[in-house]
């Protein structure tokens, strides 16, 4: 991994922030409704909304609101909440901390369960036990993150009475949004383990380990696994990623005040420059972690030489 | 085709999966003359009553809704949307989708660096936070919504077409093809196009089960097609603030969305395998997880 790699790949990452951030410029200010309105009590005169309208510079072309922005964004100002009248950076960051919370203990959930179960599923594969995987797997993929939550909810809230509804404070406010988020990564996450560890099998060095007469059990912990994780990494880096962008559902049906729930309050409200921080944080997110994975892939397997 | 469909049939699993897809069109279909009630009359002596309850309509096998309406038929007539968006999204979508990735991978160069940029861009929202701005935008109608959902899932069949275009452009018979002075539309279409198909329909086989949740998390948010429709995800929408009261209205279109998601990947894992028996092979049945997407 030389320099030049890392400059490329920061100078595209840049690219694409900037792209992410003009496209969503543009389809905020292209949604039906006025803010200014909005904001303003009902009985509010036209001369009120277009006082409001030009003191938040909605009255000039977007490209000018665009250039404004990024002025101020450079030097860390996101603009203010135009429904909460708070700083959006700081907004920001209350509800950053929520969303990673959820958002790595859904995922540690998903991997404790998803790599070892993956892995015995392809180590012994057409068994009872692998067919029983893919079924299971294939069955948290497809159901409904929403109606999954609400099961959970009427299973253990209403009816077991051992978690609240929904809300946050406690760890027992955590387990059911974390339970909700985790399902779908961790069907996903077992499904890639498994055919990355049959495909691992299929290896030279595995035929090798086993001529030099390693137990089965060596060659699947030292060779197998170490191989077979390493696109178990790269997807769980990529959707690590849309986690923490918002588990928009999750959030929204739980109240769970992170990231994902300010997004929908926010579209609801018109309040682009929420929105428009989120759009940045999560793109942000995603060209970090991406790059991360690249770099992850380097260390994992020094036979892969990034800059080809 | 033989060999395929062969391959194909070995898989019980992938065999339930296109029985059940079947039997849902049908339903869809005949929605109508199945549906024992109409989904929109409502009786506000019957709401909220529970499966098996009787009145002058006759009897709600499923129960009723908030509004006094027979959920079983809603759950019939509801059936229609959910598979009409989900298919139209994949083939507006997959369409733009393939030609983009087909010719991003074959002409190379700048093009395709430039469109690999712009899919990274897309990638970088959130697919929720996507969808709803556009909707927001357009606004929450049938035709919109099949609009967003192709918006959004776009990158995922060009991603793939570019690469298997990729693959094959340099192949001795696209060589020829272009030796003996063939256009490069024709080469594309009759040389490039029948070797990269596979890929494709296996991605947008699961891309249909995918959009179908995604037009359901949609309304379920209330941005959706309008409430007046009846759709699993608006059902569900409802019955989210009945849950103590009155479950059968959540429980039902919620399982309806797991049997449709499920049965459409099961037949996508089995059309998958049947047409790469390599993958079949080495990697016994269900090897892969399908491409990595952003979660519904």
């Amino acid at each position: 991994m030389t320099g030049r790699f890392l400059l490329r790949r920061t100078l595209q990452a840049l690219i694409v922030l900037a792209g992410a951030s003009i496209i969503s410029f543009v389809i905020l200010r292209m949604i039906p409704g006025d803010p200014a309105v909005l904001m303003l009590p009902e009985s509010a005169t036209p001369q009120e909304v277009q006082a409001l309208r030009s003191s938040m510079g909605l009255d000039r072309p977007v490209w000018v609101q665009y250039g404004t922005y990024m002025k101020q964004m450079v030097v860390g100002n996101f603009g203010v909440s135009l429904s909460r009248g708070v700083p959006v950076g700081k907004l920001l960051v209350q509800h950053l901390p929520n969303t990673a919370l959820l958002a790595v203990t859904a995922e540690v959930i998903a991997l404790v369960i998803s790599v070892p179960l993956g892995l015995m599923a392809g180590a012994r594969q057409n068994s009872l036990f692998d067919y029983t995987t893919s079924v299971i797997t294939l069955l948290g993929q497809s159901v409904p993150t929403f109606w999954l939550g609400m099961m959970l909810i009427l299973v253990f809230a209403v009816i077991l009475h051992v978690v609240p509804t929904s809300g946050f404070g406690t760890w027992k406010h955590l387990i059911l949004p974390s339970v909700t988020l985790a399902v779908y990564n961790l069907a996903l996450t077992a499904r890639l383990m498994r055919s990355s560890t049959l495909d691992a099998y299929n290896n030279d060095y595995v035929r090798t380990a086993r001529a030099k007469g390693l137990s089965e059990s060596t060659v699947l912990f030292k060779h197998v696994f170490r191989n077979a994780v390493i696109p178990t990494i790269t997807m769980v880096g990529l959707d690590f990623g849309s986690l923490l962008g918002g588990a928009i559902i999750t959030e929204t049906l739980f109240s769970w005040p992170g990231l994902g729930f300010l997004t929908v309050q926010s579209i609801f409200f018109r309040d682009y420059p929420v929105v428009q921080g989120l759009v940045f944080l999560s793109a942000v997110t995603f060209v970090v972690i991406n790059l991360i994975v690249d770099v992850l892939y380097a260390v994992v397997d020094p036979r892969i030489v990034v800059d080809s | 085709m033989k060999k395929l469909t062969r391959r194909f049939l070995k898989r019980k699993t992938a065999v339930a999966g296109i029985v059940i897809v079947v039997l849902m069109v049908m339903v869809a279909i005949l929605a109508p003359v199945l549906a024992p009630m109409s989904p929109q009359t409502q009786d506000l002596r019957s709401r909220l009553k529970g499966p098996g309850f009787v009145d002058a309509a006759g009897t709600h096998l499923l129960g009723t809704d908030q509004l006094g309406r027979d959920v079983l038929s809603r759950l019939i007539i509801g059936a229609r949307l959910s598979l009409t968006v989900g298919v139209s999204a994949v083939l507006l979508g997959g369409t733009v989708g393939l030609l983009i990735g087909l010719v991003s991978g074959y002409v190379g160069g700048w093009a395709d660096s430039v469109l690999m940029r712009f899919i990274d861009m897309q990638l970088a929202f959130p697919f929720l936070l996507l969808a709803l701005t556009i909707v927001a935008v357009l606004g929450p109608n049938v035709r919109n919504v099949v609009i967003v959902l192709a918006i959004t899932s776009w990158t995922a069949y060009a991603k793939v077409v570019r690469s298997a275009t990729l693959a094959v452009k340099n192949q001795v018979f696209v060589e020829a093809a272009q030796a003996i002075g063939a256009p490069h539309l024709r080469i594309m279409l009759r040389h490039i196009l029948p070797n990269i198909i596979s890929p494709f329909i296996v991605v947008a086989t699961f891309q249909v089960s995918r959009l179908i949740i995604a037009e359901s998390s949609l309304s379920f948010l209330g941005l959706g097609v309008p409430t007046t429709i009846p759709t699993w995800g608006g059902m569900l929408s409802d019955g989210r603030e009945y849950l103590v009261d009155a479950w059968w209205i959540a429980v039902f279109p919620g399982f309806m969305l797991m049997l449709a998601s499920l049965s459409i990947n099961l037949f996508g894992d089995g059309l998958r395998d049947a047409l790469d028996p390599k993958h079949i092979d080495e990697a016994g049945p269900g090897a892969s997880a399908e491409p990595a997407q952003s979660r519904p």
